[in-house]
């Protein structure tokens, strides 16, 4: 327990979640901070180059095992399965209707790549830093939980027609950061240790002040969303709050069976507990347009990225300790 | 002095759905059509603002103008458009200079 205490406060006092709760006072306080909207997309891309270029260079170093192989499959079992829970909740806990509900759970099914990156940096800071292939297990679990929001939506999907199917798939896998991501993820593996060398100083030293600056920006944002909590009600923000621990206690369980180690045992919880905000909203417009993109951007944004980032982290992290040892 | 009378078709859509109303429009008859980026805004489905480094959700403003004839049929076709996809279209008469170009 004190043990507990003693991570979520090391959490909670890390420049990149300090810089996060920055960017929420300044935009709830409606000061004029203000992360220009290039800059925000070019600090996006360099945390996908940065994790993937790690996340294969890792796997250059390992290899392909099977865990690499397991983790796989739990990550995608995970993002199909994990909506239909979500869906079941929010259908039960709120009232929405039948497509924002479809819509809001399958970014539950899917991940936040920020919220992979400070738990992997928390876990790297812990000492139980989780393996490079962690990041494939991050780009595989991106989409199926779509398809599974899809199939939940039934007939208020547009996914009909032959036009918007092929706009989905191309949205889904060729999106600029999943491009870049897996991209990355391939140069890294090519490149090696090797390749490392050489851009040490790019993506591994400079990567705590992107996040930093990043985050303050994803605070703006977050607090920019908040006014939008009030169409949830209560039942939608106790959801935003519960679903992360589900989607984290049944990583656990699977990570147990599958005999992960506890850092990818962590970070398999942290994939599982956070919610998609980019690649899941782009899609859900293309495919569920009548689905109510204040709901899903809310929840995601404004509640489950902050609580995944201040509390749930150290929490799971705990937790996959506990379970597991080590 | 009387100067020719157009309509002006004024037409705010996602991004995602861009290229289907520019299909609309030029199926119906528009042979010209500016695209305008949006920054921020509101409405049924709450706020929105192009710093929110999610494109999900960004908007596009169409400006168009033809004829009446080729107006009635855009305004025809984006029914079913509109009732599918967030957005909406208005129109309004306009003068012009160079009547036949459009």
């Amino acid at each position: 327990m004190a043990e507990m205490f003693a991570l979520a406060l090391a959490n909670l006092t890390s420049p990149a979640v300090l810089f996060f709760a920055l960017g929420v006072f300044a935009g709830v306080a409606r000061s004029d901070l203000a992360v220009p909207e290039a800059v925000a997309k070019g600090l996006a891309l360099y945390l996908m180059l940065a994790i993937g270029f790690k996340g294969g260079v890792a796997v250059a170093e390992q290899g392909l095992t099977t865990t690499l192989i397991l983790a796989a499959l739990a990550g995608v079992v995970l993002s199909f399965s994990m909506p239909l829970i979500a869906f079941a909740l929010l259908r039960i806990m709120t009232s929405l209707d039948r497509a924002t509900a479809a819509a809001s759970a399958a970014h539950y099914g899917s991940i936040s790549v920020v919220t992979f990156v400070a738990g992997a940096e928390f876990l790297r800071l812990s000492g139980i830093a989780s393996s490079g292939h962690m990041v494939a297990v991050l780009a595989l679990m991106e989409t199926p939980a779509i398809l599974t929001g899809l199939l939940l939506a039934g007939s208020g999907a547009a996914g009909g027609d032959k036009r918007t199917r092929g706009e989905l798939v191309r949205e889904v896998m060729l999106n600029g950061s999943v491009v870049l991501l897996l991209g990355s993820f391939a140069i890294g593996m090519i490149s090696g240790p090797a390749g490392m060398t050489k851009l040490e100083p790019f993506v591994v030293d400079l990567f705590q002040g992107v996040l930093a600056l990043f985050l303050l920006d994803m605070g703006l944002v977050a607090a920019r969303r908040l006014s939008g909590a009030r169409r949830l009600g209560l039942g939608g923000v106790v959801f935003g709050l519960v679903m992360p621990l589900i989607g984290a206690g049944v990583a656990l369980g699977v990570a147990v069976l599958l005999r992960l180690s506890v850092g990818d045992a962590a970070a398999l919880m942290i994939l599982s507990g956070s919610a998609s905000y980019i690649a899941v909203p782009a899609a859900m417009r293309i495919a569920l347009p009548k689905a109510d993109p204040a709901v899903y951007l809310t929840l995601s944004l404004a509640i489950t990225f902050p609580f995944n980032l201040t509390l749930g982290i150290p929490l799971y992290t705990a937790l996959a300790r506990a379970v597991l040892g080590g | 002095m009387a100067r020719a009378v157009r309509k002006k078709l004024i037409a705010i859509v996602e991004v995602a759905h861009l290229n289907r109303l520019l299909e609309l429009l030029t199926q119906a008859g528009v042979t010209g059509f500016t695209v305008v980026d949006a920054r921020a805004g509101r409405g049924l489905e709450g706020e929105w603002d192009r710093a929110d480094f999610n494109d999900a959700t960004q908007k596009k403003l169409v400006h168009a103008i033809t004829n009446a004839a080729t107006a009635e049929r855009v305004f025809e076709a984006a029914e079913p458009f509109f009732d599918r996809y967030p957005g909406i279209i208005y129109g309004q008469d306009v003068e012009v200079l160079r009547p036949e170009r459009f």
